[in-house]
């Protein structure tokens, strides 16, 4: 990411959501995104996922760059090498289990490989449920059955926007640590927007946003650190 | 909790804008119909002929059968008469014993054509009276003087101006012996546009009148208060009671209901002018009446369906007020709050546009000659007070259902996530959709059994309970679809089409809330389109056969006066002539173990019939004589009704109420095609108005043609195809009223289905969200949006074929004798493309509307 601006123009005010962020995501790496709110962090998922295009400056995923891409261009990319995990609403209802984990492939109209799927219902422990339906199924289970989504068209990176928000302490914990082992056992990359320094302190990297600028970055922190590091940040912008 | 609603119901505008469309709609109709109703119940024609006469007295404009006898009420059931109707020309002497009485002056009434010096008519049906009948309006003498002999006359004054004719002219009038040369011998005012009169001497008068015995009315001079005059004479005379009612309950008072002569005054007098009023307000009844029924029940219908669904929407915010305290009884005032709240806004809101599309109707039906232009639009407060109440209640009634369902949502549900529908439908919904269904075959197979006319009348309700069938077991409906057709769309929609297959099953309870009034707007439309083209193609294939005559001659002014029938006899070159009057008679029949009365489309024809083929069946109508009323012709279709054969006698009440009871001679298979009771025309002849032919059939070669017109001033000779082309004509008009109900109707259900599937996109905008973060393309999801629609679509075409098909075809073959409607392609063309085009439009543009904006953002809710 370089550069990066993002400006909204809400009725006759401008809106700086980043101003010149440039930064820098490892591969394999689990990096979780902080910041009071306001502070732009969901526009710096949604531009590094390319949800969103940037004002100014430029994106790349991988090898591709996002921000000079059409919609139905950035669509396919993101079908290809994003996944996504949401706080609430990941799942389609009328679809069953196995059916949501396969959607985006079936909408890149390939197939599902019947290993593969195997694998990931596995390792998110869903495999005595692959033919129940959403509302079937726990809020932590229907957690687990996006994340397992977002992994199985092995994406470069898997973009989380508060995955655990709606969820209790224990699921949220559990949710964590699913994510968490599938960056070290698969090298997978993983980029998380959250509030929560227990969730961030699952991260390799947290960076701070605020004001739409990284005012900050710490390394595989504990979540006193972490929250430490919030509260003297909120402090701070109360004070600019 | 009116605050409350006040607050939800301004928060929630989109998913109640349905609702609200609906009742507004509702409002319209019924104010509209309303208005059209008061118009028939309170007619009132201001008197022009009979103005200066207190009270008048004439014949009755219905005839009537008492359908129950013994209790303490007496039920009569009234049928309008075709024919003017006479009273005794006796009747006088009484009258003027009555005490107040100061004069009785008898009028005859009849119909003349006054013609030009070419034979072109100056107007076809001018009326004929005595000159000492002038002084009911009164008339005076403008100029000139009064007739003296029986060939002088006394013009109209606005007739006169339009013919150009001034005192001491010569003016060729048509009258029952003909046409005739008379001497202009004065003019008198006013000049009645609507009723135009020539007077003639009284002698000459009764011969033009030709009943001897009878008169038309009777106006009544007398001093004091006109109302107490009227009481004296009815009590007098055992008059009856003039009604638009069809069916009328009074307390029995010892005397039966009289079919004598009936008083009229003040306003009321103009009713006795015109004896087209009692059929045009009962007209304006019926069709108002059926009309505002039906969009009172499709209102109740589309209603409920949009409230369930805007609740299901909702069940969540419900959920929440339930988990902060609120307890049930308190969401079901809300709810049902909100309901009056919408259901007074929208009738309200109705209302201007019901005044206009009243007046509208109104004129239309004027225009098309449904009811004649004598009486004023009624403009009451009334109909506006019964919309609103109506839309109120309409609302507030069809939200019951939703009602009780938003109170069984419990607290817990606001925590739940995409929270799935329960699959399975209430045992009750079940229940009662079986029994409708069973209801609808066994009344569809039942009437494949019946007679004719009754099978007909009921197509109405199996169209009824076999649309409530299918809404009812709609989820059932959507979810058989999706079985058998699910698969291969799966397969040949990889995307697309798996993805609407699969929210089609799980949402079956949602689109079926689409499905149904699709299926209902089908079901009806098609019923009453192929019904009418069915009626439509028969009877013009029946005319078509049946009519054999060369040449047809019709006259331009009452009729074709019997002497031109014996002069084109004798022609060199004619083979045969039949005389033919059209006119309506009325049959008193038992309909399903009831006395009942039932108008007939009747003609009276000379026989033996030349240039005709009723396609007798049995009988012969050669033995179609007498002027007493010994014998009919009854079609297939009335002999069925009647359930007489040839032989039996049958209770018949002619165009002016005349009760005969003549022996059936021939059975005959045309009657969509001519009338479905054939008279002798002697018979006819003598109790009708004009007592003239309407048309001569004529079986001549070519040369004769030019010389039948030349046989009298007046007359005009169509050829066969002529005749078929301006009886088609005549049918497009009856048609009209039959296709600007289903056209409002139509609309209805069209704002209705709209809504419910732009209600039921728009809730999905979060679901639509995530199908494009997960890599879908807007073609993909608009794909799956479109195949839904289509499914929706295909099976809302599949219901309501299964639906129409069945009661068309029990219609067909009570009417025509063949299972197999006549089905116009390009009208199923429409009635499909609208089906579709409705489903497709109606998610389409909402979803793309949904699609819009960032999905990342849509799908936070």
């Amino acid at each position: 990411m370089n550069a990066v601006t993002k400006t909204y123009t809400r009725g006759a005010h401008e809106v700086h959501a980043l101003r010149g962020v440039t930064v820098g995501l490892p591969r394999g790496g689990f990096t979780a995104v902080m910041g009071p709110s306001g502070s732009g962090k969901s526009t710096f998922l949604h531009c590094a996922a390319g949800l969103d295009t940037p004002t100014s400056g430029t994106v790349h995923l991988g090898e591709a760059e996002l921000s000079r891409m059409d919609e139905t261009r950035l669509t396919e990319l993101r079908r290809e090498k994003a996944g996504f995990v949401f706080q609430a609403f990941n799942l389609i209802p009328s679809l069953s289990v196995a059916d949501n984990i396969t959607l985006p492939l079936r909408l890149a109209g390939g197939r599902a490989d019947r290993a593969w799927l195997e694998e990931v219902v596995r390792r998110v422990g869903l495999d005595d449920r692959v033919a129940h339906r959403p509302s079937q199924l726990s809020g932590g289970q229907q957690q687990r059955v996006a994340i397992a989504r977002a992994l199985v068209t092995r994406p470069e990176v898997v973009f989380a926007d508060e995955p655990t928000g709606a969820l209790d302490t224990t699921t949220a914990g559990e949710v964590l640590a699913l994510l968490r082992q599938v960056v070290d056992a698969t090298g997978q990359t993983v980029v998380m927007v959250t509030h929560d320094p227990v969730a961030a302190a699952y991260a390799d990297e947290v960076l701070f946003l605020a004001g739409g600028v990284i005012v900050d970055t710490v390394r595989s922190a504990t979540a006193d650190t972490i929250a430490r590091r919030m509260s003297a940040l909120g402090r701070s912008t109360a004070a600019v | 909790m009116l605050g409350l609603a006040f607050a939800t119901v301004r928060g929630r505008v989109p998913s109640l804008a349905g609702s609200f469309l609906a009742l507004l709609f509702t409002a319209v109709l019924i104010t509209a119909c309303g208005m059209l109703m008061e118009s028939g119940l309170r007619a009132q024609v201001p008197p022009e002929r009979y103005a200066a006469a207190p009270v008048v007295l004439a014949g009755p404009q219905q005839t009537s059968i008492a359908k129950k006898e013994d209790g303490p009420v007496e039920v009569t059931e009234s049928v309008p008469l075709e024919e003017p109707t006479t009273i005794p020309a006796s009747l006088a002497g009484e009258i003027r014993k009555v005490p107040g009485v100061r004069d009785v002056v008898p009028d005859l009434t009849f119909p003349v054509g006054v013609l030009d010096g070419q034979g072109r008519a100056v107007h076809g049906r001018a009326l004929g009276h005595a000159w000492e009948s002038a002084r009911l309006t009164p008339y005076t003498l403008r100029a000139g003087r009064a007739p003296a002999s029986p060939g002088e006359i006394v013009l109209d004054a606005a007739l006169a101006g339009t013919a150009r004719l001034k005192v001491g002219a010569k003016a060729r009038v048509l009258g029952r012996d003909g046409v005739r040369a008379y001497t202009v011998a004065g003019i008198a005012a006013p000049g009645l546009a609507r009723q135009p009169a020539v007077f003639f001497t009284a002698p000459r008068a009764a011969e033009l009148f030709g009943r001897p015995g009878r008169v038309s009315a009777f106006g009544v001079f007398g001093s004091g208060d006109p109302a107490r005059l009227k009481d004296r004479i009815e009590t007098a005379l055992g008059t009856s009671e003039g009604t638009a009612a069809r069916v009328s309950v009074r307390l029995k008072d010892g005397a039966p209901a009289a079919a004598g002569p009936v008083a009229y005054t003040g306003d009321e007098r103009g009713l006795a002018e015109n004896p087209g009023t009692s059929a045009a307000r009962e007209t304006l009844i019926a069709l108002s009446g059926s009309l505002g029924g039906i969009a009172v029940m499709v209102a109740a219908f589309v209603v409920a369906g949009t409230f369930g669904l805007a609740l299901r929407q909702r069940g969540r915010e419900i959920a929440l007020l339930r988990a902060v305290g609120a307890a049930p009884a308190q969401i079901r005032s809300m709810i049902g709050k909100e309901a009056l709240l919408i259901g007074v806004a929208a009738s309200v809101a109705g209302v201007p546009a019901g005044v206009l599309t009243g007046r509208w109707m109104f004129g239309e039906l004027v225009s098309k000659g449904m009811i004649p232009d004598v009486f004023p639009l009624a403009a009451g407060p009334a109909p506006m007070l019964a919309a609103v109440a109506l839309g109120t209640a309409t609302a507030w009634l069809s939200a019951r259902g939703a009602v009780r369902r938003a109170t069984r949502i419990r607290p817990t549900e606001a925590l739940g996530e995409a929270a799935a529908e329960p699959r399975a439908l209430g045992r009750a919904r079940v229940v009662t959709g079986l029994v409708f269904l069973a209801l609808g075959v066994s009344v569809c197979v039942l009437s494949m059994f019946v007679a004719g006319e009754t099978a007909a009348m009921s197509a109405g309700g199996i169209v009824i309970l076999l649309a409530v069938a299918a809404a009812l077991l709609g989820p059932w409906l959507v979810r058989i679809a999706v079985a058998l057709v699910g698969g291969a769309l799966g397969r040949a929609s990889r995307v697309g089409g798996y993805l609407a297959v699969a929210n089609t099953r799980t949402g079956a309870r949602r689109l079926a809330a689409v499905v149904s009034p699709l299926t209902l707007m089908l079901a009806f439309a098609g019923t009453t389109i192929f019904t009418q083209s069915t009626v439509g193609h028969a009877s013009a294939r029946q005319a078509a056969d049946g009519t054999r005559a060369g040449y047809v001659v019709t006259s331009a002014g009452p009729g074709v006066p019997a002497g031109v029938a014996r002069a084109a006899r004798t022609l060199p070159g004619v083979a045969g002539v039949t005389e033919v009057i059209d006119t309506r008679v009325v049959g008193d029949l038992e309909e399903l173990g009831d006395r009942a009365l039932r108008p007939y489309g009747a003609l009276g024809l000379t026989v033996p019939a030349h240039g005709l083929d009723l396609d007798v069946r049995s009988g012969s109508l050669d033995r179609l004589r007498g002027a007493a009323g010994e014998t009919v012709a009854l079609s297939t279709l009335a002999a069925g009704s009647f359930g007489a054969s040839v032989g039996d006698r049958v209770r018949l009440r002619l165009g002016d109420g005349t009760p005969i009871t003549p022996t059936v001679v021939a059975v005959y298979g045309r009657g969509l095609g001519f009338g479905d009771v054939a008279l002798p025309y002697d018979l006819v002849r003598a109790h009708t108005a004009s007592g003239m032919a309407d048309r001569l059939l004529v079986v001549a070669d070519g040369a004769a043609a030019g010389r039948l017109a030349g046989l009298s001033p007046g007359l005009a000779v169509l050829d066969r195809d002529g005749v078929l082309a301006a009886r088609d004509a005549a049918q497009e008009v009856n048609d009209w009223v039959n296709l600007i109900a289903l056209g409002l109707i139509i609309v209805f259900i069209a704002i209705s289905v709209t809504n419910t599937l732009i209600m039921a996109t728009a809730g999905r905008v979060r679901e639509l969200a995530l199908l494009r973060l997960v890599g879908g393309t807007r073609r993909q999801v608009l794909g799956m949006i479109r195949w839904e629609a289509l499914l929706v679509g295909g099976v809302a075409l599949a219901a309501g074929t299964a639906i129409a098909a069945p009661t068309l075809a029990a219609i067909s073959y009570g009417l025509t004798g063949s299972a197999v409607p006549h089905v116009r392609p390009a009208a199923l063309a429409v009635m499909v493309a609208v089906t579709l085009g409705l489903a497709l439009a109606g998610t389409l543009l909402p979803a793309r509307a949904a699609l819009a904006g960032r999905p990342a953002e849509r799908i936070r809710g």
